[in-house]
């Protein structure tokens, strides 16, 4: 019995000096991002300002520039797809048959989504976009099929492109 | 794998525990890659990452270690540091835009190691972990840092995204 005390005040003294030693460094602070349905997806825009997270139909903007950007969020419509290559085009598909881009080098980028592709009414539900590294391309695929459509950049004039 | 950014080199991580690179300006780069040795023989590496500014390269392995290499000095003496801490695999490595930070996670599996540690690269002792990242209820899936160097973005498999103030690091 005795042996077994000691056996087993060596083994806590040895998990606890585990535990000590894996607290070492600093404790940071941190905000938690918890929009009720989760996040399974996030992408940084332009200038490291808009943190884009989305879950399903749930998108979601959080402002990194402000004191505290877990405070709020805006909503834009359609799931997440990819940003453009040059990080300022958000793309999210709707299920109103209508694929939009963002504009995250806006203040506010929810204020417009412009549509740049509509589906037509046989497509499957898109499950992935894609935009090519040229800006060139926007593939989309749902069903057994792919659809690549020139992707024109909206508000030409207004930035790179 | 990964190439640096001067598309010098390129690195792999093997399960035999060794790390190579293959220098691409080489005529033929494929036929003597530079063997590192370091981590565990036969437990393998699983993340192999060059910081942006190609100074270091940082591997990752089944061993439970992280390590930096410096690449000024790889070619003559291939040394590395040991960063250790997690109890598990370790199977993510993220390294911040400006160099500077290194994240790594471990494994979930057969573990509960869900913390995630934050190394500074330029620090005088690299191996003394800067911050542990707890409270996690998931493995980490994606790890991303603002631009400003504020701001690390952490995903877990539990849907949570929490936001980790870099400035709040002691100096």
């Amino acid at each position: 019995m005795h042996k077994c005390a000691t056996y087993y005040s060596v083994v806590l003294c040895l998990l606890l000096g585990a535990t000590a030693s894996l607290r070492a460094g600093d404790e940071l602070p941190s905000k938690v991002l918890k929009p009720s349905g989760g996040v399974e997806s996030i992408s940084l825009g332009a200038d490291g300002r808009w943190l884009v997270t989305g879950c399903k139909e749930d998108t979601r903007l959080w402002d990194l520039k402000a004191d505290d950007p877990s405070a709020k969020s805006i909503v834009v419509r359609g799931s997440a797809g990819p940003v453009s290559p040059d990080d300022r085009w958000l793309m999210t598909a709707g299920n109103d048959r209508t694929i939009r881009l963002w504009d995250l080098k806006a203040d506010d980028p929810s204020a417009e989504g412009r549509e740049v592709a509509r589906y037509e009414a046989d497509w499957e539900p898109v499950r992935g976009v894609a935009i090519s590294p040229n800006n060139r391309w926007l593939v989309t695929v749902g069903g057994d099929r792919a659809h690549g459509l020139q992707f024109r950049q909206p508000l030409a004039g207004h930035g790179r492109g | 794998m990964d190439f640096s950014s001067d598309s010098r080199w390129l690195v792999t991580g093997g399960d035999d525990g060794l790390t190579r690179l293959y220098d691409l300006k080489a005529t033929d780069p494929g036929s003597k890659p530079l063997v590192l040795g370091g981590h565990t023989k036969g437990e393998s590496v699983g993340e192999v990452r060059f910081t942006p500014n190609g100074r270091w390269l940082v591997t990752g392995g089944r061993d439970q270690t992280a390590r930096r290499w410096d690449l000024r000095t790889i070619e003559d003496s291939p040394r590395s540091e040991v960063l250790r801490g997690h109890t598990s695999w370790v199977e993510f490595l993220a390294v911040s835009p400006n160099s500077r930070w290194l994240v790594t996670a471990a494994s979930a599996f057969g573990d509960f190691d869900r913390a995630v540690r934050l190394w500074d690269l330029e620090a005088v002792d690299p191996t003394a972990v800067r911050a542990v990242l707890g409270g996690h209820g998931g493995s980490l899936q994606d790890a991303i840092f603002s631009p400003d160097g504020r701001w690390l973005v952490s995903r877990t498999s539990d849907k949570i995204v929490r936001l980790w103030d870099l400035k709040a690091t002691k100096k």
